[in-house]
């Protein structure tokens, strides 16, 4: 497949016009060749794309292009081969623990709470960096249910409460780059809206890869995009100009043929796929 | 049935259970957090019964026998204890999602272990002198409770607070317990689970180890294949408690020893046993998770 993309602001990796001679930052993240197989299934066809450090990347495309599967490559949870390089060093080999320990933090698509421990007890359990205690203030500032219902058990929390957790859990690692995946799948549209708010609070400064396919909430809050097409690159560049841009919106990401209750265009669905 | 008869027959029971639970509490957890199906957890349980009858038969400069007793639960502990670190570190570590392979080198060391304290030891059963006190007998509601069963019965319910209060109120247990529920999570946040696993087999020994010193004193005697015989009614008691869940193991625990001893009592020596597979095969039909599990992610 042809990898297309905005000349102007991003390059393929590696190519001539990438890193830091284009005036933008050198990437905090290198995907190069990423290739990964489930089973007999090949996912991913040798990704390239490039995380910018402080901008918020949408990681687009139909369901079953391979959105899940990148990030649980990335952060070493599925095998994988081809390059990942993390803030100038390769984490490809690495175990999981020792990535996240690098400065990865992860928001899983189905919140991934534990169930059986408490509130309080899934916040602990990611107070294990020293500037948590720090960051735990403004995690109930930001999910203030968190903080009233701290003895709660996380399973008997509604999705919305979950979802919290889950980006709570995440914020108090201090890390460099947030992988958040499906922050707003399955919720009620009020619900959304909070989470956005707070996400766009919490991810102001950040570094993030997000996965999402409601396209109001991806450009609500990101500044540039990477759109996955049958496992690989088919689009790289900033996020205003997919928006703007009609064909380019229908043929990527085939928007326009069904709307979501709060009127966010969702990318399209294939039923047949499944990340 | 007299009311002596049924205080006699909850106390055994309970007494039983203590021992089942203090097996299969660890054997949960390392299914629960590892996906391993240990067959050498009835080895701990052996280590434990034999270190038992060795203090008690050699340690004969230590005049009292209690004194000689506590210093054989200790003995015991450590022994399973070094056993456990010793079977994950040397054999299971290697084969860690190679089920095959943890099945096989798990049931050669069981079958090993067996063969090793025959040929040295002996494979007949084995007695060891009691402290005075295990001997006596208290009445309770007019039935002689011979005061081993309410001892054993204590020990087992202060080990199960003391291991829901490692599990609750420090960082490795609430390590563990996360693991248990999604131990890829527990990974994704920067957690080194891998350093639990060790952890979770020592543990595991040093209470089935403990558990063998009860369950010599509940048997009155040790042989080599204390374990491995015991260790079949500790599987049903994890499947019927739910993996992982220590609560649910303590429940299963004295569901399936009150009911060994009072089928056995009432229905004839052997029956009790059966319904056991019984009560298996009905939580597997109606709560495939067990009393206290939850369905695996």
């Amino acid at each position: 497949m042809e990898v297309r993309e905005d000349a102007a602001s991003h390059a393929a990796p590696g190519g001539a016009a990438g890193g830091p001679a284009d005036g933008r930052s050198a990437p905090l993240l290198r995907v190069e060749g990423l290739h990964v197989h489930r089973g007999e299934a090949h996912i991913l066809h040798g990704l390239d794309f490039e995380v910018a450090p402080n901008q918020v990347t949408a990681l687009l495309g139909r369901n079953g292009v391979g959105k899940t599967t990148t990030l649980l490559s990335l952060l070493g949870l599925l095998p994988s081969s081809g390059r990942i390089e993390f803030d100038g060093t390769e984490i490809g080999e690495l175990p999981t623990h020792q990535r996240v320990q690098r400065g990865l933090a992860y928001v899983p698509e189905d919140r991934e709470v534990f169930t059986q421990l408490t509130v309080e007890e899934n916040l602990r359990l990611a107070m294990q960096w020293p500037e948590a205690a720090e960051r735990l203030p403004t995690v109930h500032e930001l999910f203030p249910e968190l903080e009233k219902r701290a003895a709660q058990k996380a399973g008997s929390l509604s999705g919305g409460q979950q979802q919290m957790l889950a980006l709570g859990r995440a914020l108090l690692h201090p890390a460099k780059l947030l992988l958040i995946d499906e922050p707003t799948k399955g919720l009620a549209p009020i619900i959304i809206t909070e989470v956005v708010a707070a996400l766009s609070r919490a991810t102001a400064d950040a570094t993030v890869l997000l996965v999402e396919q409601n396209l109001r909430v991806a450009e609500e809050l990101a500044t540039d995009a990477v759109v996955l097409d049958e496992g690989q690159v088919a689009w790289q560049g900033p996020m205003d100009r997919l928006l703007t841009d009609e064909s380019l919106k229908q043929s990527l990401l085939g928007v326009g043929r069904s709307r979501t209750d709060d009127g966010g265009a969702n990318v399209d669905r294939d039923p047949e796929d499944g990340s | 049935m007299s009311l002596q008869v049924f205080v006699l027959l909850s106390v055994t029971g309970l007494g039983l259970a203590g021992v089942y639970f203090l097996i299969a509490s660890g054997l949960s957890l390392i299914f629960g957090l590892m996906d391993v199906l240990n067959l050498a957890h009835g080895l701990f349980f052996t280590v434990g019964s034999y270190a038992t009858w060795w203090v008690m038969t050699r340690f004969g400069f230590i005049e009292l026998l209690a004194l000689r007793f506590a210093v054989a639960v200790m003995v015991a502990g450590v022994a399973g204890l070094a056993v456990g670190w010793v079977t994950e570190r040397f054999f299971v570590r290697r084969f860690y999602g190679d089920h095959v392979t943890q099945i096989l080198i798990t049931l050669g060391l069981s079958i090993a272990g067996v063969a090793l304290i025959g040929g040295w030891f002996s494979y007949d059963p084995q007695t060891f002198p009691l402290p005075e006190i295990f001997r006596r007998v208290v009445v309770i509601a007019g039935a002689r409770i011979p005061v081993s069963r309410l001892l054993i019965l204590m020990i087992s319910v202060v080990l199960l607070v003391a291991l829901l209060t490692f599990l609750r109120r420090t960082r490795h247990g609430l390590i563990i317990r996360a693991g248990v529920e999604n131990r890829s999570m527990v990974q994704a946040m920067g957690i080194d689970v891998a350093k639990s696993f060790t952890l979770v087999f020592a543990v595991g020994g040093l209470l089935a180890a403990i558990g063998g010193v009860l369950g010599a004193v509940f048997f009155a005697g040790v042989t080599p294949e204390f374990g491995l015989n015991i260790l079949i009614f500790a599987f049903i008691v994890v499947v019927i408690g739910g993996l992982g869940s220590v609560e649910g193991t303590a429940l299963a625990a004295v569901l399936v020893g009150l009911t060994q001893q009072f089928v056995n009592f009432f229905a004839g020596a052997g029956i009790g046993d059966l319904t056991v597979v019984f009560l298996l095969a009905a939580t597997l039909l109606l709560r495939p998770q067990g009393l206290l599990g939850e369905v695996a992610r």
